[in-house]
Parts: structure tokens; C-alpha cells; sequence
């Protein structure tokens, strides 16, 4: 949680180190070193976010303690190294869930509801999107399609699909 | 999928459900469950890896826990219920994990495999409301994903399964009962599924449209058409016969010249003349008969259509507004029904009278000369099937320009009313750069479409007039060489017969495009039409009185499911008690006051006036009984005098005067021009927002209402004037339950208790004075922190 009159922190990502216990039962653990590897501050069960998790996923990263303080603040995710880029992609990637659209193959209105067969970078999925109002365009071909149980996915460029895929997106937006 | 065995679901219809399951699943379900029961069985979208894929699977048995998944060694963990200690469901964006939480001495090679999954378990600290009591200091691994398209599933199954473990983990019996089971499948389910053919019903509606075919839907539509049939059927009569004369006159150029002008009889040109002459009038009268009747009829019908639909959508729940925006709503009441008018009272007749022109042509033309006329008619399947095929296409260019026009009018409709703030940050450029985008894209679709129709029409035309240069051809040459006895005058008419039989054609054509759009339009009001308005089913009580006893029990309120806005009120207020409400901005104040409203219904608990749940309560009455000043003024267009009036349009004009007087607003009002006369413009521009605030204030004293409600009632005026409508509000309490919200907790002076509410809970009620002498209380901070600022502002 963001404490009002605080300031934005930037890490350094050196002195980071991001990890996660065998045994599992700390969640993943943030260690904090001096620039002479002593530590300097160690927690358990941290919350990573992130601030613009659609247009910027790698950027901004906000790191806080179990008690939803905010310790600080990562600048780019490519910064870390090793193991900690590896925990705390996993861990984003778990967060935020909004698979990408690659190729659209039906979009059908039947009956007040848009039913939508994609596939996605997670698979095949089929889904029913309510209205049109659910497309929501972001701007540079970009577009999150949101489904009735809440679920969103994303077309990151819809010029980069297919040509069918791309005509039946038009007739949508 | 999922299926409750105990209690309710026979064991039949869960044999059923489990028959959906692959063999292989269920194969290997028996081994690892052995002969227990399954209670419980979850097909997840998702494994562990965050994947698609339908062979994750969850079940409960009595004693077990099985996971399909193929982010499990060997793609399955079976748990024993006993080794568990809690279990909870963490939301994350878009997806949820259900963990579990092992006893610290749970077997080695248990952790090991948990150990095995690929997904970070989350410790929290903090157990969700179930697990209060049970120690969570065991490992913890997630077991189970899936998308938010299972929460509903995965919640009761997370109730359940908590159930189940409480006894086991506190080692003692707790005689468990199952839920109200109804509750389970409950009412909060985001999506239905119709029950005949399994498909997902469009939100809030509860017959699905497919299983109500389109003559029905249409038949519907057609209903109101009924009333006016004598007009329809008038109507219809008109246009046969006006069709029908339209195919006169060209038998009358074979009179005119292979009678009149070879035998030169003057006679017989002027009776033909004015026998022409007189089809001609017949024609127009007739024409013009039906082109009145079908206004009047068409008008009538959209009218009530629309008055229907608008009716409909005034009682509708903010549930619905919430959902969609006013434009969408908009267009169904004006462009809809005006869309399904012209199908009802137009399209049908048109089918009527190409259908009639069709076949007159046919078999006039046959009945002249069958050879020739076949010979004509060759280009028939052509054009048909051209046209079906462009109008497909078509159909598809129009819905984009659509899309690209709605797309504009989006722009327009944020940017206007946002004028102000467009002007004060300097932004008129680049909106009108936002704008210059949308309407090229306008004009590329419009291009595009002129190209496939440039080519379309020109196309068709060459080949129709292929067809009667053949005509001409054959024909002519028959004619000279004078086979089969056709003469000029009958060519002529066949050529004119020609022509014209291609236009009913391309209508045909057109036809099932025609109907789809209708039918969409149809579907798209009936939707609206068929949303359960609020209380719609519930005839609720009416009662003789109102003492104004409000009681608030465990009540929890979400507006969007798994993010609760109001958790677990409790509060009592008695009648003629005025309560402050107090508490940072978005701790749900406001929702809370909603609540009393019921602009919403509560999720959880229940909300008693006088002992009667709000829910039994007559909607109307407990509304008339209500008077409340919301957080955002708004007026409507109309007079000062008509907004004060506005929940009361039979009140004196002393009243209204002295409604106004009471709220402070009499005198800025007298200094307007026109006093209680003058017209306010669009959303009250012309008035500052404090008096906007007291013209609101003035409307829900005028209704003398029992209960009160004040959502930042003068969060807008001066102190001064504070003050005064302080001491109008102290005189209208009298008597009546009030509930003000304000941030200036001085407003808040006279209240008799105050409720502080943080994060949706009740952290503090009580008497003004109480709260203050709380050490380290949430309003003896704010308080403090007020009269801070007050005291620098002052330095
Ligand atoms: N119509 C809505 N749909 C979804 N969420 C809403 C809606 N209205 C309010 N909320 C959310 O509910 C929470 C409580 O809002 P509410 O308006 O009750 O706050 P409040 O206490 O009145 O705040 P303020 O003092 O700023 O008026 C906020 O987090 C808000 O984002
Ligand atoms: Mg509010």
C-alpha cells in the first residue's frame, strides 16, 4: 500500500536478490545487500505489482512487504539477473494473467451475445463477449477484449495478425 | 462442470455429470479414490502452467483431494483431507490458484511432490474469515488454477471443502450441516445457461433467443402491428393494387402500335390514351392512399415501440446503467426501433409487392410467348445469385462504415461536455486530431464500399441489358422474318416487362440481409425488453407508516464479484436519529447510502426498515419516503422552480418558496432575473455548484421525506453559508432518521452518533465525544488532522 506523502523509490537491482525457499512456506523472498554484500534488510512474502501491466509490463515494478507496505520500486524487470529474473517473471506472469490473441478464427453474433474462437499464446479458447463495448481499443491497433466471466486477452497489434483474423476484428471495432 | 452429491443431488444425476468426464479421467479417478463418494468435481480451463487446456481436473471426496494437472509429478496429487489446514482462493488478475495450506508434520514425501509444482505459494499471514482459528504456519502450495470463468464454481467448492476441514484441523467434531443449498447455485452466477440447449444466455436475460426462433421473435415484433390491423390490412390492399396497375400500361403500347398507328385509327388512339389516363389516376390516388397509410401506420407503430423500450429502460437497476454506457442505451431506443419499424411496416410490404410484381411479369410474359420469355429471363439465376452474394458482402462493408461512424460519434460525445476541461489544458488540437482520425476512417470505409459497389451496379446493369439486347435480337429478328406472329408492339412490351423484372429480383436478393438486420434489431430490444426490471417479480408491501428504524445485519456488498465494497455492517439507527457518516474517500459511504435506497441490493445480510427487509418493501413507497441529496448534484433541464419540485410536481408555489428558503437558496434565486422562473441550462450551467447543492437540498426537503439521506450536502458552499443551511438542516431533522455524510466533520456537529467507516468496515461508532476520547482512534485522528489545516490556513 502506497503511504500518503511517500515518494517513488527506485532499487537498485543490484542489490537485489529475489528468491523463493524450497520448503515453500515464505512465499517469495526478497534479500536486500549493501554495495559490500552485507545484508541489509531480508522478507519474506513479498507482493510485486505491476504499475502499467498492459503497456508496460517490464517497467515499474512495485515490490512490498506482507503487510502491503511499499518497499520500492524495480525500474525494468531486464535490470535483474539470474534467479531473480526468473522468480519474478513467474510470479508476474501468475499475477496478471491476460493471454494474447494470435489468430482469430470466428467471431459470431448470435443472439445478443458475441461468441469468439481464438487461439491465444495459452492455447485454443473459445469465450462470449457481451457488447462491442468489451473491446476496449488502446490506442496503435492495439485492443483487450473482455469476456462475460471477466476474463480479459489481448490483441497486441491487430495489423500483425492474419488477414482473416484482421477482417474479422474490423467488423468488431 | 460441477455437482454437489451430498444432500441434495441424487447419486443418479451426478453418475450423469461424471459420464461428461473422459474415460481415461474417470479410470484413474477410481484408482486414487477408491470407493468413496465424489462430492465434488471441477473441470479447470486452465493447468498450473497458465495454459488452456481441459484435462485439469479437481475432486473432492470425503476423505481426499484429487488434482489432474499436468504441473503435478506424474500429472496428479492426490491430498488427504486430514493433512490439510486450510485452504483458501487467491484472486489474481484474470486467473485464480487454490491453495493449500499442510500441517506442519505432513509426510515428507507429500511436501516433496507439492513441492513439485511449478506455481509460488503465497503465504498470507492474514486467513480469510473461515480459517480464523486454524494455525497457518504449515508449507502451503498451490494446487489448482483456473480462469475467473470458474470462480462461481470454485467458490462454493472452496466453502465446502473449509467446511470439511475445520473439524479435522481444531481435532474436534463439529456437526457440519450443509449450507443452504439453494444458496449454493445461487443467484450471483455472472452467466446463464439456457437450459434446453446449454448455451450462454445474454446477460440478464433469461430465455434464450435461439431457442425462441426468429418467426417468433419477429412474430413478436409483429404484435405491434396487431392493433392497427384494419390499417395494415388497408395498407396492404393499396399496395397490391397499386403493383398491379404498375403492370398495365405496357400492354397498352401493344395496342398503340400494332393497332393504332399501322391501321392510322385515331379512334382508338384516344380511347387507349385516355383509358391510360385513367390507370394512371388510379395509380396515383391509390399511391397516395397507401404512402399516408403506411406513414401513419409505421409512425404509430415506432411510437409505441419506443415508448415501450423507454418505459422498460426507466426501470431498469444501475446494475444495467453500470454496465453499459448511455450512447448504447440511446440507440437502442431511437435507432432500433426505427430500424424494426421500417421492416415491420416497409420490408414486409416490399417482399409483398416484389413477390406480386415477380410473378404478374411472369406470367404475363409466358403467356405472350413462352419461348421468348425464357429466352429474357436467362440472365435470372445470374443476377440472383450476384446479388445475394454482393449483398452478403455489402452487408458486411455497411456494419464496418457503421462501427467507423459509431467510432466518431464516441469522440464526440467524450470531447463535448468535456469542453471545459478540453479549454483550460490547452487540448483543442489534439482532439481535433483524434477526431480528423476517426472521420478518415470514415471516409476510407465509405471509399471502400463506393469501390464494391462501383463495380457491383454497373456489372448488373451490363448484364440485365445484355438479356434485353438478346430480347431485342431474337425478338426482332422473329419479327422481321415474321415467325410465330410477333409483332413490334407486343416486342416492345416484352422488352419493357424485361426491365422490369429485374429490379423485384435484386430485392429478393437483398431479402435475407434485410431480414438478419431486423431480427438483430428485434433481438437487441427484446433484450432490453426482457431485463428484469428492479422488483419486478415482488409485489412488496406497502406500509401505513414510517417510524424510521434502520437496521443494518451483517450486511456485504460487492458491485463487481471478489471485490467487496461493504464487508459485514452491523449497525442499528433509530428512528429520529440523525447519524454522521464519516470515513477517507472510496470507503464506501456513499454505497452504503445507496444501499438504504436501494439503488442496489445488498449481496450478503439484510437491510431492515422498521423490521421489514428492505426487499419486501414496495420499491415506490420506500422510495417516496426518502429524500436524499446525492454527491453530484444534478438538475434537469426546466426551471428552477419545476427542479424543486420535481419529486413533489403537485406542491404549492408557497411550498416550493418555502422549500427554497429552508435550503438558503430563496435569495441567490430572487437575484436572477427571472426568479423561480429561470431556466436552467444543460446540466445546471449557469449556477455555481454550491447553489446547484441547495437547489438539491431544497428538492428533498419539499418531499418532507421520513428518512434523510445527505451525501456531501454542502461539501460546495462557504461556511457562511454552511452554517445557514446547517441550522435549515438542524430545523428538518426534527422528527426524521437522517444520514449525512460530510468531510467536514464540523458538519457534522449535531449528529446524535457517528459512524466511521475504513475499507467497507465499521471501524468506529458513537457519540462525538466518545470518539474523540479514544487515544488512537480513526476520528480523533481525522479530527485532529482537520483542525491542523484549519490552523495553517489561518496562519
Ligand atoms: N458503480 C460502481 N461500480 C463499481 N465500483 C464502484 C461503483 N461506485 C463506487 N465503486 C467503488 O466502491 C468504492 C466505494 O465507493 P463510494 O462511492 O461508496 O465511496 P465514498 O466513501 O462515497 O467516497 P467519497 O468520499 O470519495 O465520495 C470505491 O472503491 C469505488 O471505486
Ligand atoms: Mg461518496
Amino acid at each position: 500500500m502506497y503511504r500518503a506523502g511517500q515518494q517513488m523509490q527506485l532499487l537498485d537491482p543490484k542489490t537485489l536478490k529475489l528468491y523463493k525457499e524450497a520448503q515453500k512456506t515464505e512465499g517469495l523472498c526478497l534479500m536486500v545487500q549493501g554495495s559490500d554484500g552485507t545484508v541489509q534488510g531480508e522478507y519474506t512474502d513479498v507482493r510485486v505489482h505491476q504499475m502499467f501491466p498492459l503497456t508496460r509490463p517490464n517497467e515499474l515494478i512495485t515490490i512490498c512487504d506482507k503487510d502491503d507496505n511499499e518497499l520500492g520500486v524495480i525500474a525494468n524487470l531486464a535490470e535483474l539477473e539470474g534467479e531473480s529474473l526468473a522468480v519474478l517473471s513467474e510470479e508476474l506472469e501468475l499475477n496478471y494473467f491476460i493471454p494474447k490473441i494470435r489468430k482469430i478464427l470466428e467471431i459470431k453474433e448470435e443472439f445478443g451475445v458475441i461468441r469468439w474462437r481464438v487461439e491465444t499464446d495459452k492455447g485454443p479458447r473459445s469465450f462470449e463477449v457481451r457488447s462491442r463495448h468489451d473491446i476496449r481499443s488502446l490506442g496503435g491497433g492495439r485492443f483487450i477484449v473482455r469476456d462475460m466471466d471477466g476474463n480479459r486477452y489481448d490483441i497486441s497489434n491487430m495489423s500483425a495478425l492474419d488477414a482473416e483474423s484482421r477482417s474479422l476484428l474490423e467488423l468488431e471495432v | 462442470m460441477i455437482f454437489l452429491l451430498s444432500g441434495l443431488t441424487t447419486p443418479e444425476s451426478v453418475q450423469a455429470d461424471l459420464e461428461q468426464a473422459p474415460e481415461t479421467v474417470r479410470d484413474r479417478l477410481q484408482m486414487l479414490a477408491g470407493t468413496k463418494e465424489v462430492i465434488y468435481s471441477v473441470n479447470s480451463d486452465m493447468n498450473l502452467l497458465g495454459t488452456y487446456t481441459d484435462e485439469s481436473w479437481l475432486f473432492i471426496t470425503e476423505d481426499k483431494l484429487i488434482v489432474f494437472d499436468s504441473g503435478h509429478q506424474d500429472g496428479s496429487l492426490v491430498v488427504h483431507l486430514n493433512q490439510l489446514t486450510g485452504a483458501r482462493i487467491r484472486q489474481l488478475y484474470g486467473n485464480s490458484v487454490l491453495e493449500l495450506r499442510f500441517m506442519e508434520d505432513a509426510p515428507a514425501d507429500m511436501l516433496l511432490q507439492v513441492a513439485q509444482t511449478i506455481d509460488e505459494p503465497d503465504a498470507e499471514t492474514e486467513a480469510s474469515a473461515d480459517l480464523d482459528d486454524v494455525p497457518l504456519t504449515g508449507p502451503s502450495a498451490d494446487v489448482f488454477r483456473f480462469s475467473r470463468t470458474l470462480d462461481d464454481q470454485m467458490d462454493e467448492v472452496l466453502q465446502d471443502l473449509t467446511h470439511r476441514l475445520i473439524p479435522t484441523a481444531q481435532d474436534k467434531e463439529v456437526d457440519w450441516q450443509p449450507e443452504a443449498d439453494t444458496d449454493l447455485f445461487g443467484s450471483n452466477k455472472r452467466k446463464g445457461i439456457c437450459r434446453s440447449c446449454g448455451r450462454v444466455l445474454p446477460p440478464g436475460q433469461s430465455v434464450c433467443p435461439r431457442c425462441m426462433d426468429r418467426r417468433r421473435l419477429l412474430g413478436r415484433a409483429f404484435q405491434y402491428v396487431l392493433p392497427y390491423k384494419w390499417l395494415f390490412i388497408g395498407n396492404f390492399l393499396s399496395t397490391v393494387m397499386v403493383t398491379m396497375l404498375g403492370l398495365v400500361p405496357p400492354l397498352f403500347t401493344t395496342v398503340l402500335l400494332d393497332r393504332v398507328f399501322p391501321n392510322n385509327d385515331m379512334r382508338l388512339l384516344i380511347i387507349t390514351l385516355v383509358s391510360l389516363a385513367g390507370v394512371y389516376f388510379f395509380q396515383s390516388l391509390l399511391n397516395s392512399t397507401h404512402i399516408y397509410l403506411q406513414q401513419l401506420l409505421g409512425n404509430r407503430v415506432v411510437v409505441n415501440l419506443r415508448t415501450d423500450v423507454y418505459r422498460h429502460v426507466q426501470r431498469l437497476t444501475l446494475k444495467f446503467y453500470d454496465k453499459r454506457q448511455t450512447g448504447w442505451i440511446m440507440s437502442r431506443v431511437t435507432n432500433d426501433t426505427s430500424y424494426l419499424q421500417s421492416f415491420l411496416v416497409n420490408g414486409l410490404q416490399d417482399i409483398v409487392i416484389q413477390v406480386f410484381t415477380l410473378v404478374g411479369i411472369a406470367v404475363i410474359m409466358f403467356s405472350i410467348n413462352w419461348k421468348l420469355a425464357l429466352l429474357a429471363l436467362l440472365p435470372t439465376p445470374i443476377v440472383s445469385y450476384a446479388t445475394t452474394k454482393f449483398s452478403r458482402r455489402m452487408h458486411k462493408v455497411y456494419h464496418r462504415i457503421w462501427r467507423r461512424v459509431s467510432n466518431m460519434h464516441a469522440v464526440l460525445g467524450d470531447t463535448i461536455p468535456g469542453i471545459r476541461v478540453v479549454k483550460a489544458f490547452n487540448r483543442e488540437d489534439e482532439e481535433v486530431a483524434k477526431f480528423v482520425e476517426k472521420n478518415e476512417e470514415v471516409f476510407n470505409e465509405n471509399i471502400r464500399a463506393a469501390r464494391v459497389s462501383s463495380v457491383f451496379f454497373p456489372a448488373m446493369g451490363f448484364t440485365t441489358q445484355l438479356g434485353g439486347l438478346l430480347v431485342w435480337g431474337i425478338g426482332g429478328y422473329q419479327v422481321i422474318q415474321g415467325i410465330g406472329g410477333l409483332s413490334v408492339g407486343v416486342l416492345m412490351a416484352f422488352i419493357n416487362y424485361t426491365w422490369r423484372f429485374y429490379a423485384p429480383i435484386q430485392a429478393l436478393s437483398r431479402l435475407s440481409e434485410q431480414l438478419q438486420g431486423a431480427t438483430t434489431a428485434a433481438e437487441r430490444l427484446f433484450e432490453i425488453l426482457d431485463t428484469p426490471i428492479e422488483a419486478e417479480d415482488e409485489k412488496g408491501t406497502a406500509l401505513p407508516e414510517i417510524k424510521g428504524h434502520i437496521r443494518f445485519e451483517d450486511v456485504s456488498f460487492y458491485y463487481e464479484k471478489g471485490d467487496p465494497v461493504l464487508q459485514r455492517i452491523d449497525l442499528d439507527i433509530q428512528p429520529g436519529e440523525m447519524i454522521g457518516l464519516v470515513g477517507s474517500s472510496g470507503s464506501g459511504k456513499t454505497t452504503l447510502i445507496n444501499l438504504i435506497a436501494r439503488f442496489y441490493d445488498v449481496s450478503e445480510g439484510r437491510i431492515l426498515l422498521d423490521g421489514h427487509d428492505l426487499r419486501d418493501l414496495d420499491l415506490a413507497f420506500l422510495r417516496n419516503h426518502i429524500g436524499m441529496v446525492l454527491q453530484e448534484p444534478f438538475l434537469f433541464h426546466g426551471t428552477i422552480a419545476e427542479n424543486i419540485a420535481y419529486g413533489r410536481p403537485e406542491a404549492g408555489l408557497d411550498e416550493i418558496v418555502e422549500a427554497a428558503m429552508m435550503a438558503n437558496a430563496h435569495g441567490f434565486i430572487m437575484e436572477l432575473p427571472d426568479g423561480y422562473d429561470t431556466r436552467i441550462g444543460e446540466r445546471g450551467v449557469g449556477l455555481s455548484g454550491g447553489q446547484k447543492q441547495r437547489i438539491s437540498i431544497a428538492r428533498a426537503i419539499l418531499k418532507n421525506p421520513r428518512i434523510l439521506i445527505l451525501d456531501e450536502a454542502t461539501s460546495a458552499v462557504d461556511t457562511e453559508t454552511e452554517k445557514l443551511i446547517q441550522q435549515a438542516i438542524d430545523r428538518l431533522i426534527q422528527g426524521r432518521t437522517t444520514i449525512a455524510i460530510a468531510h467536514r466533520l464540523s458538519t457534522l456537529q449535531n449528529a446524535s452518533r457517528l459512524v466511521v467507516l475504513q475499507d467497507g468496515k465499521v471501524a468506529e461508532v458513537g457519540t462525538h465525544e466518545e470518539l474523540l476520547q479514544k487515544e488512537d482512534g480513526v476520528f480523533a485522528r481525522l479530527v485532529q488532522l482537520q483542525s491542523e489545516v484549519a490552523r495553517s490556513r489561518l496562519v
